[in-house]
């Protein structure tokens, strides 16, 4: 009885320890006496509960189904033989709870394709509505990986990375900005439904839509020529020709959404929301043309409006347009601009933003994103739609200088007080020889929303404590900073200096700009003026600049 | 029989107390996190870095002659802006023997840094051009993040600029 009752306590001694010396090391069954390779992975519209995920090589179904978990896992034993095969994994049906509404939504098709050889013990593939639209491109429309990631990556302005497991956006969570970055990617595709007007339910038929768009390469709602449907539960929907700027501005929009973001990104954390030309409200369609290179300075930008009904021109009317930066350390700002015209007989508005700011830092990691909301209308007939240039950092000439008030020129900026500052952007150099003129636009700051142009007579921070109306702003230039010329204005935030003698076509020379408000020198320290601080620098290379003007 | 069942359960408590070590509730965070500051914070570590001008500053040299270090990072915004004007017109001037330091972990190269910092009208200031981002990974910064460190090389705070007025505590006590 004494053995028996040893021998069953060390078996059972040995039976914990066995079990507990597993304990930590992951189990797998692509060791080498195993022929499947275990490869665990998500479907994610959000969490798809209740999907049936099978692995497919080619035709072939070669692992599963299973069914997914409440958290959208699975996990499928892949016959080792198929790794060195494109692999499609392919989730149909289940349940999520769609992002932007908030219910339950049924879930149509969501797949994602692994590349040959680059699954292993251990891998684990993610099927996203993004996975699925590069997915579809290469299985149901014939694309290469690369044709497909590029054609995707163009119109989205991302790839994304199918090892990353999302996590549902609309929570808040300790997952790594990866797995956040995915969820709020996939949730701009219910954000996209929402905002196309399109029921919940028609997620997979929007999926195949703008795959189908993709296959020709380009996003416009159109297949060779052809408009793309969306074949909905509510019927057929034709895509818009600015679709990839919609899905741009579903990004925005619940990236903006505290409501409904809980994800810790804000909308400057999402990536660089991509720059599409083309935005489409319900009566109008704005083609915005940039400048060459948008960069911290003057953008200069034409607005062509057309109206829908007839494609005829929406001629002679007010355009307005507001930029906003929406920073990822989680400020926003807005930046000195001068609007835009009026459009002109061909529906055409010249709009100017002076950029205070990149976009990216100089390793391409983002800053923030800029946004141009462009306004047609007034009151309830007012229709806005929104684009997000990509600003690069100042190269070459300098592009902006600053000079600051002093003491008794100051603006609020939270519960300090801060020097106002006036930022003087250089337009470029025109003319040669000794007879050229600078052109410059110089603003004054009220606040990180307000940036007026600096003109004779026009109040600043009305109402506030910091109220000032300049009556007497002189502006100077110098090639030398010794000999000064009077720059001239029209009222309009412009400047103009000539004759601006000793710079020399090819060679890197200066010009120095002072400015005088009612007699107060505006310094580049906010300190007292002294010989050294009166005067904003600039380095211009005359005809190399890019900015050089040809007046 | 009586030693293998002793072994047996020892080996049991072994593999048992080594698989649950991380979940102990009373475990403590043994992370050594030297960058943020506070009591418990490990000295600052020394970098050298280049300025906006080509000139090397190194945190031991300048605590030699200094009271303390501070360092603030920007990125040239007005947010950042707005910061770097209240520093320079409010608290810089009160503490002669504080040695300011402003962090550029943006423009990616010293030319580029240097015209950032002349363009926001900082020229007067003395920039670090932090082209491979050291200091921020160094200090776990980010933008408005202000570092000060004293001549024992203690982190005395490390934290968002604010108001200013807890970098204006925090130099007052040095």
């Amino acid at each position: 009885m004494f053995k028996r009752k040893v021998l069953s306590q060390v078996v059972a001694a040995a039976a914990v320890s066995s079990f507990l010396v597993g304990c930590g090391s992951s189990s797998s069954s692509g060791s080498a006496a195993s022929t499947t390779t275990d490869i665990e992975g998500s479907a994610f519209a959000s969490y798809v509960s209740g999907a049936k995920v099978m692995a497919m090589a080619g035709v072939n179904e070669i692992a599963g189904p299973v069914t997914t978990t409440a958290n959208g896992g699975f996990k499928l034993a892949i016959p080792n033989e198929h790794l060195k095969s494109d692999l499609v994994f392919k989730a149909t049906g289940g349940t999520y709870t769609d992002e932007a509404t908030g219910e339950q939504a049924a879930s149509g098709e969501l797949s994602v394709m692994a590349g040959a050889g680059t699954l292993k013990a251990g891998s684990s593939i993610h099927a996203t509505p993004s996975s699925t639209i590069i997915s579809k491109l290469m299985a149901e429309h014939g694309l290469s990986k690369d044709a497909a990631e590029k054609a995707f990556n163009d119109a989205f302005g991302y790839l994304p990375d199918t090892s990353v497991a999302p996590v549902d956006a609309t929570k808040a969570s300790d997952a790594e900005d990866a797995k956040k970055l995915a969820g709020v990617r996939a949730a701009a595709f219910s954000q996209l439904l929402k905002n196309l007007g399109l029921d919940k339910g028609d997620h997979s038929a929007l999926l195949a839509a703008l795959a189908e768009d993709l296959a020709d390469g380009t996003a416009d709602g159109k297949k060779d020529g052809q408009a793309v449907n969306v074949d909905g539960t509510a019927g057929a929907m034709a895509l818009k020709a600015d679709i990839a700027n919609k899905f741009a501005t579903a990004l925005y929009d619940f990236a903006n959404n505290a409501d409904m973001n809980k994800s810790g990104l804000n909308t400057g954390q999402v990536g660089l929301i991509k720059f599409n030309t083309k935005a489409v409200s319900e009566n109008y369609t704005f083609e915005l043309t940039p400048p060459k290179m948008t960069q911290v300075g003057q953008a200069v930008y034409t607005l062509k409006v057309t109206n829908n009904a007839d494609s005829s021109v929406f001629a002679n009317k007010p355009v307005s347009m507001t930029p906003m930066m929406y920073m990822a350390a989680g400020h926003k700002h807005s930046t000195p601009n001068t609007g835009c015209t009026d459009t002109n007989d061909q529906g055409v508005a010249t709009c100017t933003a002076y950029y205070l700011m990149a976009s990216a830092m100089g390793n391409g990691d983002v800053m923030g994103n800029w946004e141009l909301k462009f306004s047609v209308g007034m009151g309830d007939d007012k229709e806005s739609v929104h684009f997000f240039p990509k600003v690069m950092m100042a190269m070459g000439d300098t592009a902006r200088g600053t000079l600051k008030g002093d003491s008794n020129d100051q603006i609020a900026m939270g519960d300090m007080a801060m020097s106002r500052n006036y930022n003087i952007f250089n337009n470029g150099l025109a003319g040669m020889g000794d007879m050229r003129s600078a052109e410059f636009f110089i603003s004054a700051q009220e606040s990180m929303m307000s940036f007026p142009a600096l003109v004779d007579g026009v109040e600043l921070n009305t109402g506030t404590a910091y109220a000032m109306t300049p009556n007497n702003i002189i502006v100077e230039v110098s090639t030398d900073n010794t000999a000064w010329v009077k720059a001239t204005t029209n009222d309009d935030g412009l400047w103009m200096a000539k004759p601006l003698a000793g710079l020399v076509d090819g060679e890197e020379g200066k010009l120095y700009v002072k400015l005088s408000v009612d007699g107060n020198e505006k310094t580049t320290d906010g300190k007292t003026a002294e010989v050294d601080n009166v005067a904003a620098e600039f380095t211009v290379t005359p005809g190399a600049g890019s900015m050089n003007m040809s007046m | 029989m009586r030693f293998i069942k002793l072994l047996c359960i020892a080996l049991t408590l072994t593999v048992l107390t080594g698989c649950l070590d991380d979940l102990k509730s009373d475990s403590k965070d043994l992370r050594t996190d030297t960058s943020t500051g506070g009591e418990n914070s490990a000295p600052a570590l020394d970098f050298m870095e280049l300025t906006t001008e080509s000139e090397t500053v190194q945190l031991s040299t300048e605590l030699m002659s200094n009271d303390a270090v501070v360092l603030y990072y920007t990125m040239w915004c007005p947010i950042c802006d707005s910061h770097m004007s209240h520093l320079r017109n409010n608290i810089i001037d009160n503490y002669r023997n504080v040695r300011f330091l402003i962090v550029d972990y943006v423009s990616g190269t010293v030319a580029q840094s240097r015209n950032s910092q002349v363009s926001n009208g900082y020229a007067s200031l003395t920039v670090l051009a932090d082209t491979d981002q050291s200091l921020i990974e160094q200090f776990n910064a980010t933008m408005g993040t202000t570092v000060v460190i004293d001549d024992q090389n203690k982190i005395l705070m490390n934290e968002d600029y604010k108001n200013g007025a807890r970098l204006a505590e925090v130099l007052e006590a040095l």
